[in-house]
């Protein structure tokens, strides 16, 4: 156990670097995770994600900087508490579902009464009640997806690291596993989760990193990040919607005035403030204001803002390369390392 | 680490010694083995059947003790030879035999000889060199002296032509049975492993069990696959053979196979297979597509295929230089050493020196397996068939 980390940390990365020959993956970055807590681990195909979280994993080892994972600077001697969900993931097509998941239990050292317990308890909670003899390859895609969801959990890790969990579910099998994952963090878990959904980072991460070329371009909590990047934006809705749009651009200091369904979008000038702005609509009040909201830009946009609009690898649906020998479902990452 | 390894081996062996594949390979292929010789054994005496026509022999000239011999054969007798070479002109025998001076006999034919006609010739040239023969020899001729064939690992005094067959299959029989259940169980490998590769399985358990383990329980659980499937084919051939003995099959010529050396040859056989192991974990990681990683891996057995294609040389010329070779060099000494233990005698040096450098590519490949799968198993496919097609102009 290291001295240097608070107690309430369970990863904390410093000055961390991998190099792939000539090819930087990942630069100088910083963060930390605190026990308990859901980090969301976001940024474009080929920033960097998949090579910090083997790092973490001590599946690579890292150019320098240092990792402490768990308390432990020798990650692999704290594996069997951490649970990983790849991204591209599959099972035995040809075992049934509780070989499979007491053979991977097993491996992180649980028994097999007690695993076979555990996965009647989890496939429950799973909604998956009944398929413990069924062969894995003639379960659904979802079905399928939720068993290797059990399996990285039946150890019950402390940590848990998850690529794209939800990528391939359907709603209603979506909101299963978030409020698994919810309960999960509930009872302590500590959860780092990688994907391209915003929508889940915001709506169950507490605080995320994004990664750009390797480097850190956002960190910290969500809804902080979200009012840091408000920026010059304010949403005013006035009782009298036909001609708000036009009044409201009248107004000193508004550099522009979109009308939309939830009110007029006001872009101010840089030398206004939402203070001053606030004080013009005040000072007139024949406007009739009813709301005035600064506006918090969504992780989607912002996203998109820090990663460039026009980065094809933003969408995760997006070839990563042009290359037609390449494999789509590799990290470009990897497929630098490997031409390395 | 040995715990993980144990798991894994034991998941391993499980896995498949239910699956289909073996289930079938293990009870199928006795059968289709039976199947095969059983045609080949009913088409060979549909044909002699079909083919020979009656022989014939000229019986002017003949001497009485020859004579004697020939009439209580079933070939049919000529007066003289102008009446014999009508008969084999008309086609209504295949050929025929004429005396041609003391102790031999000349044969005029359209076709092989058939079954039996050479040891009735045989038979009619020894009575008459017994009637000629001073009484002081006769008694050679009523006890013969016995060929010995230089079957290394039989007891000699059961070597004869009959255990010389019978080795001969033994000699070809075991190590095909090796040879089948070390491919079977390292294409199972290969697929596994490629397998988890292309559904990044294998980074989750790499986040269980050290990577050495992990090869190690694969190699074992697979290998001791091969085990169970020769236990049951030998357990079959044991069966096979105890009712061919109440069929009439000479227990003399069970008792004289060399079992010893039969045992021995397992010796390559778990050399023969941790190569194997080695190559196809190795290559499995590194390709990462079940089918991909099959097809090289077929290429990484030609090694043991060798021996078969050059069988006669084992056979017929064991000693020489190629035959050695093949069975010290270690990719075909898995195959080549056996047979040749089998069929003659191999000098200890040899015999110690094909073992040791098995042993020690055995130990150097898992190493390099190890080596490779740390290395190749985060690394993207090396989809070699697209790389080929994309070379090629």
């Amino acid at each position: 156990m290291s001295g240097d980390v608070p107690p309430d940390r369970a990863v904390q990365v410093s000055h961390l670097v991998k190099h792939y020959g000539a090819s930087v993956a990942v630069d100088d970055l910083s963060f930390d995770v605190r026990s308990g807590e859901i980090f969301g681990l976001l940024g474009p195909n080929g920033a960097g994600k998949t090579s910090t979280i083997r790092m973490l994993l001590g599946l690579l080892v890292p150019t320098d900087g240092e990792i402490e994972v768990l308390g432990a600077r020798d990650v692999r001697s704290v594996l069997p508490r951490i649970g990983y969900l790849p991204e591209e993931r599959g099972l035995y097509r040809d075992v049934r579902v509780d070989d499979c998941l007491v053979y991977l239990a097993g491996l992180k050292g649980v028994p097999r009464a007690e695993a076979r317990r555990r996965i009647t308890v989890g496939l429950a909670a799973l909604d998956l009640p009944g398929i413990e003899r069924r062969v894995i390859k003639t379960l659904s895609r979802g079905q399928q997806q939720k068993v290797q969801f059990l399996a990285t959990v039946v150890h019950r890790p402390e940590l848990l690291i998850i690529d794209e969990p939800f990528s391939g579910l359907d709603p209603v099998n979506t909101r299963v596993l978030r409020d698994f994952l919810l309960g999960l963090r509930a009872a302590g878990t500590t959860i780092v989760m990688c994907t391209h959904q915003m929508n889940r980072i915001e709506e169950l991460c507490d605080r995320l990193l994004m990664l750009q070329g390797g480097r850190s371009v956002l960190y910290g909590g969500v809804q902080a990040i979200r009012r840091a990047h408000s920026g010059d934006r304010v949403r005013v809705v006035l009782a009298d919607e036909a001609t708000a749009s036009a009044r409201l651009a009248d107004l000193p200091g508004v550099a522009e005035a979109v009308p939309g369904a939830d009110g007029v979008m006001l872009r101010l000038a840089p030398t206004t403030t939402h203070a001053a702005l606030l004080a013009s609509l005040a000072a007139q009040p024949e406007l009739a204001v009813q709301r005035f909201e600064v506006y918090l830009p969504s992780l989607e946009e912002i996203f998109l803002k820090v990663a460039g609009d026009d980065d094809p690898t933003a969408d995760p649906t997006a070839d990563p390369t042009s290359d037609p020998t390449a494999d789509p479902t590799d990290d470009p990452t990897d497929e630098t390392g490997a031409a390395a | 680490m040995i715990r993980a390894a144990v798991r894994v081996a034991r998941f391993e062996y499980m896995r498949h010694v239910r699956s289909k594949q073996f289930l079938g390979t293990t009870f199928g292929m006795p059968v289709f083995m039976l199947l095969v010789g059983g045609f080949a054994a009913w088409s060979g005496s549909t044909a002699q059947n079909a083919t020979a026509h009656p022989w014939g022999y000229v019986g002017a000239g003949l001497p009485p003790a020859a004579a004697d011999v020939l009439a209580a054969t079933d070939l049919r007798p000529f007066t003289d030879v102008k009446t014999a070479a009508a008969a084999l002109a008309a086609g209504t025998v295949g050929g025929y035999a004429a005396h041609d001076g003391a102790l031999g006999f000349r044969v005029t034919a359209w076709e092989p000889l058939p079954d039996g006609v050479s040891d009735a010739l045989s038979e009619a040239i020894r009575a008459e060199a017994l009637s000629a023969a001073p009484p002081a020899l006769r008694a050679a001729f009523d006890e013969p002296a016995t060929i010995v064939y230089a079957l290394a690992a039989a007891p000699s005094h059961v070597r004869s032509a009959d255990t010389l067959w019978a080795t001969l299959a033994v000699a070809f029989a075991v190590p095909l049975a090796l040879t089948l259940a070390v491919l079977f169980s390292t294409t199972l490998l290969v697929t596994a492993v490629a397998e988890e590769k292309a559904n990044r399985l294998i980074e989750c358990l790499a986040t269980s069990v050290a990577p050495l383990a992990l090869v190690g329980g694969k190699v074992v659980g697979l290998g001791l696959l091969a085990l169970t499937q020769l236990g049951i084919w030998a357990a079959g051939a044991a069966a096979a053979a105890v009712v061919g003995l109440r069929l009439g099959l000479p227990g003399a010529t069970v008792a004289a196979m060399p079992w010893p050396t039969v045992a021995l040859a397992g010796i390559w056989l778990i050399g023969g297979y941790l190569v194997q192991a080695a190559l196809v974990v190795g290559l499995g990681i590194a390709i990462g597509e079940p089918r991909e990683a099959q097809q090289v891996a077929g290429f990484a057995s030609l090694g043991l295929v060798l021996p078969f294609s050059l069988a006669g040389l084992l056979v017929f010329r064991p000693a020489s230089p190629a035959a050695v070779w093949l069975s010290i060099l270690p990719l075909t000494s898995p195959v080549a050493m056996p047979i040749r233990l089998l069929l003659s005698a191999v000098p200890l040096q040899q015999a110690v020196l094909s073992a040791a450098l098995l042993a020690l590519t055995a130990v150097l490949a898992l190493w390099a397996a190890g080596a490779v799968f740390r290395w190749a198993m985060l690394r993207p496919p090396i989809r070699w068939r697209r790389r080929v097609k994309a070379a090629l102009p």
